[in-house]
């Protein structure tokens, strides 16, 4: 007897197509605002390729650092800003003692991360008393971490905390607002110093590899149809991407804004460690850890039953959540260079949530691509509101608010609908 | 003994810190009849707020962290009223009027909306609450007002801040107002209009109406057995949440002077979430006393911790740090009681 | 050295809170064998198996007394993981799968087969190894290929249909080594024909492999095909074990059910041709109810005037939906006609405008404002539905309600303090008349009852069930369902039986008890046209 195949019921293309439009209905919202958002600022191309690379490398580790929790059923960590507390810590205690360069980056990673691991249990223990309800417990936690963050910096150093000097305020009692990582040879890119190649050297090889690998891809695999079809057109990006690269960095054929993008520079190192982290996420999930946090994620009661020790595992989520946003804040303040002690931390829950959820996952269900896809695509409408709100309304500040708005309002949605679609499947069932 | 269980111990700690602050502040020669004229004002200007909580608390849909949008709704009638100049009592009628149906319609989409999401509606409202703020801050740039009292002097749009003085600042607080010689003041009409927004919020529960919309949160499978409406009365308790988040915005900035306008209004609702959870309530159950004893506990926690602190650490802000500490920390040792689910 | 048994529970006997549920029951099974165990509702064999689980449960109320006896070894679990470790596997009727996961890893749930890497040792942590998924699919295999299944290991268990699903999670049971006693608890309920088939085929299969299978069931033709001894429990009673050979349907049908002398009988009830002459009060047709584990799947019934009709049927067979569909508390379809009218069932308060009125069978979940008072609860139907107990300016009349709420409480004899007392506080008996209270004011023609004397005391029960027959001497018509059989019999003038989702049929409370036993477990019909051929 030939073995069974059970396969979905095949569909119409034109549900097909439909489907894929309303899954991702945000992600393709994002995508069309966006590129009226390019088209209205009018920003030159070089800037804006620039930017957007800057600010990847910088953001996504923060992103990446909500996966655990989605996969454990957590929702999504708004108690990120707790991590990046513990990294401002930690970034104040090196540039304090005046700890200079990438030994002081080390140093920041090596102190950040027992303090993350002891606030992550304890917000995991809160998250598990709160069950149900964590995601909002999430972010009030945060809200009132800050106040105790507050209440540390601003009242009880100088004075219960000894520190003299710059750093304290000319009252004696609090730190100063904020800190310039750049001076002294201080932290400050020092990250991203280490390799630094100009961005299109790096994606003619890489415009290569994925030549390379789906031609590999489609030896080995020999697909039909639809699939080959795929296939061919990621070679064929690549092919575009590579003879782009090479237009641009060594010949002098395309007009002057393009050829400007030859100075965009890209941190190799920083880019590396981002990537790298990417993929342990993807072996995490390959070991039994990872298996046993999926269960967990999937149904609480069937792990519990089968002897998992759900609670244990819900605040390891947590603790690693928490020590990934604390080195992920390390990162981005170094390449900002400079830290605002009472308002870095504040909105990068807000941000990596929202990126998140742009680029298409869900409060159930998050993966590598939807982090780096939500990364491009809200960091392209942060770096183009403010230009375009100013070139299509007179007014800077309307594109400032509209980017804020977007940010929230795709939080709001994106929950929203999450909860609509779970509640119909229960009724389904 | 009964009495103290009913209150529980966090909050019989709490009244007793509160208590010992008024002695300390006594002692360490702060000027206490001031003091108590400040906090009779924030608890006046706040209470209308934490009462939004009740009907929604009641209708089934948990503490209503969307009350921005009542809010806002509020601030578009103060602003009409400052536009049209409607000076003095008229004026903060004229901006009920203007805000109460506005508020009616807007509770009403946001109510459909919350039906379809059973169970997920505390951490939803937060970021509609948000995003509705946020839109808004658009809408100042862009609506067309004309008023220059409101109008930057250059460029577009309102002002961050706008004065009430010209219009309706201080007509409850002032009306009938009982001054002391010692700086004691009684605002009077604020507190007269909070206990009567009170006493028809207390009607309203005693009617059919009112009992069924409490009986739908209580127990909504026990309510459709009841032959209930569940979806509808749980519309009826957002709009009602609404439109008292509305009315008290209009109270709060009379008494303020002043509108807050941009994003002031986005974390307007953990203040009045804290005084209700302070005042006994949790996301399940709430009733009027809970609203009272709630506003006084924390608005005069509030206004108290201030001078005290202040005059332990010389110089600093510590108001807001303490304020954050405390009010998150309220609601999270409620979340922490109640799990959720 | 095999031993003899590989299960044995000798006079295992039970109490809960001073009413004994089991009284005496022996089980012996050997490896390789296929026992069934057959009863009634509140037989005693959720209990019974708790007790062979080593559930907290058991523990939590008295433990127990008597054996327990594996592969020769007396056992005195504190946990269900300890009896599992023994090698006892449960088919949960409801799945313990994952639907996102594939078969396999189903099967393999915190069970993982794991490859060591420089990490894991370094760390010296099982948990950071990665997965073997390679092993983890062969073994899967092996263990679908063992039941017969032939679907891909690595098939994701959201598509498969029920009847798979079921098969994965014996799977899951027969993939741990060393499994010697498989318990099935009513595995058949959710399949179709075929696929039920295909379950038997399966345990005969397993049974053929030395592993014995403990087989819990109302389908008494499943019973014939594929066991090897039958026990019978009735009221916590061992009442038979026998050889299946050894027995026909009808005698183990007969035996389930028996008669209780201590209830007396009903002198009210109506004859055959007192029942003819009254009219037809509610009319049902082709009724179809989608309530979760107790759906209806077609009914056709009238209830006359003035009786009472009772509604019986074994737990999950549909009974309870046929009134929860009517009020409309679940979706239900097909036409419903009170006093000749149509009834829009989907539509709760017109039903009770229409002075149908009805007792819930979950008494604190739907039945009850359990922090409400005791007058609160009485009076809320009636003044949403009637608007009654308000003042002119349409506020609250509190005056009234406690009246009226101190008139019932005399009259259904509630305990209680006062009626301001919250009905959290109350017993289940006084809950339960706190629930007919309220149904009471609603002055109602037609009154559902369902479970009216769950979980109470002999002494409210008896008054509860004279309540309803005064009831319906007094005009009302009274429909209960209930899973107390006995109790149907010494109050109701007609009985309904549903089994499957379907009426099997209606009988006078005074009809033979193989009768009863039989529509039970749905195969009346086939020993009617057994009695009819003969």
């Amino acid at each position: 007897m030939t073995e069974q195949v059970i396969e979905k019921k095949p569909q119409t293309n034109s549900k097909k197509v439909l489907r894929f439009m309303i899954d991702n209905s945000v992600t393709l919202l994002f995508v069309v605002i966006c590129i009226f958002g390019i088209i209205a600022s009018k920003e030159q191309p070089f800037i804006l390729v620039s930017m957007l690379l800057e600010r990847m490398t910088r953001n996504t580790f923060l992103v990446l650092a909500l996966l655990i929790p989605v996969v454990a059923g957590m929702g999504l960590n708004f108690s990120i800003t707790i991590g990046a507390m513990a990294a401002q810590i930690a970034i104040i205690t090196v540039a304090y003692l005046k700890i200079p360069s990438v030994g002081g980056l080390a140093l920041a990673f090596v102190i950040s991360t027992p303090i993350a691991l002891i606030l992550g249990k304890y917000i995991g223990k809160l998250l598990n008393r709160t069950r149900g309800q964590e995601m909002i417990a999430s972010m009030i936690t945060g809200f009132f971490a800050d106040g105790i963050y507050q209440m540390i910096f601003l009242f009880m150093c100088g004075t219960i905390i000894p520190m003299t000097g710059s750093f304290i305020l000319s009252s004696g009692m609090g730190l100063r607002n904020t800190i310039d990582l750049m001076k002294d040879n201080g932290i400050g890119k020092s990250l991203d110093n280490i390799v630094s190649i100009p961005f299109f050297n790096v994606t003619i090889v890489a415009g290569l590899v994925i030549v390379a690998y789906y031609i590999w891809k489609m030896k080995k695999e020999r697909p039909e149809g639809f699939k080959k079809n795929k296939m061919i057109a990621y070679v064929g990006i690549g092919v575009l991407l590579t003879v782009f690269s090479i237009l641009v960095m060594y010949t002098k054929v395309l007009p002057h804004k393009y050829a400007l993008l030859k100075t965009v520079n890209m941190s190799v190192f920083t880019a590396i460690v981002v990537g790298g982290f990417a993929v342990f996420n993807v072996i995490l999930l390959n070991t039994k850890l990872g298996q046993t946090l999926k269960t967990v994620g999937q149904d609480k009661h069937i792990a519990e039953v089968s002897g998992i020790k759900v609670n244990k595992i819900r605040e390891l989520a947590i603790m690693l959540s928490t020590v990934f946003a604390a080195w992920g804040q390390i990162i981005f303040i170094q390449n900002l260079g400079i830290l605002n002690t009472y308002g870095s931390h504040k909105q990068i829950a807000l941000f990596a949530v929202a990126a998140l959820l742009i680029g298409g996952a869900s409060v159930s269900k998050a993966t590598i691509g939807q982090a780096f896809l939500g990364v491009l695509l809200f960091h392209t409408l942060f770096i183009v509101s403010p230009k375009a709100g100013l070139n299509l309304f007179g007014d800077a500040q309307l594109g400032e608010y509209f980017r804020t708005f977007v940010a929230y309002g795709v939080i709001g949605v994106s929950l929203g609908l999450h909860a609509w679609k779970t509640l119909i499947m229960k009724k389904n069932e | 003994m009964n009495a103290i269980k009913r209150l529980g111990l966090p909050r019989i700690i709490i009244i007793i810190f509160f208590m010992s602050l008024w002695v300390v502040a006594g002692v360490n020669g702060l000027h206490v009849p001031g003091l108590m004229k400040d906090s009779l004002v924030r608890i006046g200007m706040n209470v209308v707020m934490v009462l939004a909580m009740v009907p929604a608390i009641r209708s089934g849909i948990g503490l209503n962290f969307a009350l921005p949008i009542g809010i806002i709704c509020g601030i578009l009638g103060g602003v009409m009223a400052i536009e049209f100049e409607m000076v003095g009592l008229w004026g903060f009628i004229y901006a009920m009027i203007i805000a109460i149906p506005i508020s009616v319609a807007f509770g009403w989409i946001y109510g459909v909306m919350l039906n379809k999401i059973k169970g997920s509606e505390m951490l939803v409202s937060t970021y509609v609450g948000f995003s509705i703020v946020s839109l808004f801050c658009i809408a100042w740039i862009v609506l067309p007002f004309a008023s220059d009292e409101m109008r930057w002097p250059i460029g577009e749009g309102l002002r961050t801040v706008v004065s009430l003085e010209s219009t309706f600042g201080g007509i409850l607080n002032k009306f009938w107002a009982v001054e002391f010689s010692n700086g004691f003041v009684i605002p009077t009409g604020l507190l007269l209009f909070g206990a009567f927004i009170c006493f028809v919020y207390y009607v309203f529960s005693n009617t059919r109406v009112g009992i069924a919309m409490k009986t739908v949160g209580d127990n909504p499978k026990f309510a459709a057995a009841t032959g209930l409406n569940v979806d509808r009365y749980r519309i009826l308790g957002t709009i009602l949440s609404t439109v008292l988040g509305a009315i008290g915005m209009v109270v709060y900035a009379q008494s303020f002077g002043y509108i807050q306008l941009y994003t002031a209004p986005l974390m307007m609702a953990f203040p009045a979430v804290a005084a209700i959870l302070i005042g006994g309530a949790t996301a399940k159950k709430a009733n009027i006393s809970f609203v009272i004893i709630g506003t006084i506990l924390f608005q005069g926690l509030l206004t108290i911790s201030l001078p005290v602190a202040s005059s332990f650490f010389d110089g600093g802000n510590i108001s807001e740090v303490i304020r954050m500490i405390v009010q998150n920390g309220i609601i999270l040792y409620a979340l922490a009681q109640g799990g959720g689910e | 050295m095999q031993n003899e048994y590989v299960l044995q529970m000798k006079n295992i006997q039970k109490e809960y809170y001073g009413n004994k549920v089991l009284k005496g029951v022996n089980l012996n099974i050997k490896p390789g064998e296929i026992h069934a165990i057959v009863g009634e509702n509140g037989a005693g064999k959720s209990t019974f198996m708790n007790i062979l689980f080593g559930m907290r449960v058991i523990h939590d109320t008295g433990g127990f007394e008597g054996e327990v006896i594996i592969d020769g070894e007396k056992v005195v679990a504190k946990s269900s993981e300890e009896i599992m470790q023994l090698g006892v596997g449960m088919v949960h009727q409801e799945f313990m799968l994952i639907p996102d996961f594939t078969i396999a890893e189903n099967i393999k749930l915190n069970r993982e087969i794991t490859i060591p890497n420089p990490v894991s040792k370094a760390f010296r942590k099982e948990s950071l190894e990665f997965l073997n998924k390679k092993q983890m699919n062969g073994e899967a295999k092996e263990a679908l290929d063992l039941l017969g299944m032939n679907i891909k290991e690595t098939t994701k268990v959201a598509i498969l249909p029920i009847g798979h699903k079921q098969f994965v999670e014996i799977a899951r049971e027969v993939d741990k080594k060393g499994i010697k006693l498989l318990v099935f608890d009513e595995p058949t309920a959710v399949l179709t024909e075929s696929e039920a088939d295909n379950l038997l085929a399966a345990m005969k299969r397993l049974a053929d492999k030395g592993i014995g299978i403990l087989f819990i069931t109302h389908r008494l033709d499943e019973v014939k095909a594929v066991t090897d001894n039958v026990t019978i429990i009735r009221d916590g009673e061992h009442i038979k074990t026998v050889p299946t050979t050894d027995v026909t349907v009808e005698e183990i049908a007969g035996l389930m059910v028996g008669r209780k002398i201590s209830i007396t009988q009903n002198e009210d009830m109506l004859t055959h041709d007192e029942l003819d002459k009254l009219e037809t009060v509610l009319e049902i047709n082709d009724f179809k109810v989608k309530m979760p584990g107790e759906e209806v799947k077609g009914i056709s019934l009238e209830v006359k005037k003035g009786e009472i009709l009772g509604i019986a049927g074994l737990a999950g067979h549909g009974k309870i939906g046929i009134a929860n569909g009517i009020m409309g508390l679940h979706s239900a379809t097909g036409e419903v006609k009170f006093k000749g009218e149509a009834l829009e069932i989907s539509n709760t308060k017109t039903t009770l405008a229409k002075h149908i009125a009805f007792v819930s069978e979950d008494r604190k979940g739907v039945g009850l404002l359990l922090d409400g008072s005791i007058e609160d609860n009485i009076m809320i139907t009636s003044m949403q539905v009637k608007h009654q107990f308000l003042t002119k300016l349409g506020l609250i009349d509190t005056a009234k309600i406690r009246s009226h709420a101190n008139s019932m409480i005399e009259q259904l004899d509630i305990r209680c303090t006062d009626s301001k007392q919250a009905t959290r506080r109350l017993s289940g008996g006084n809950q339960q008349k706190v629930c007919l209270a309220r149904a009471l004011t609603l002055e109602p023609e037609l009154l559902f009852v369902s479970e009216p004397t769950r979980g109470i005391d002999i002494g409210a029960k008896k008054l509860v069930l004279d309540y309803l027959t005064k009831l319906a001497s007094n005009g009302t018509t009274v429909v209960v369902t209930s899973s107390e059989l006995a109790e149907l019999r010494s109050v109701c003038d007609r009985i309904a039986i549903i089994a499957e989702g379907r009426l099997e049929g209606v009988l006078l409370p005074s009809a033979e008890d193989v009768e009863f036993g039989l529509m039970m477990s749905g195969e009346y019909h086939k020993y009617k046209k057994k009695k009819e051929a003969n």
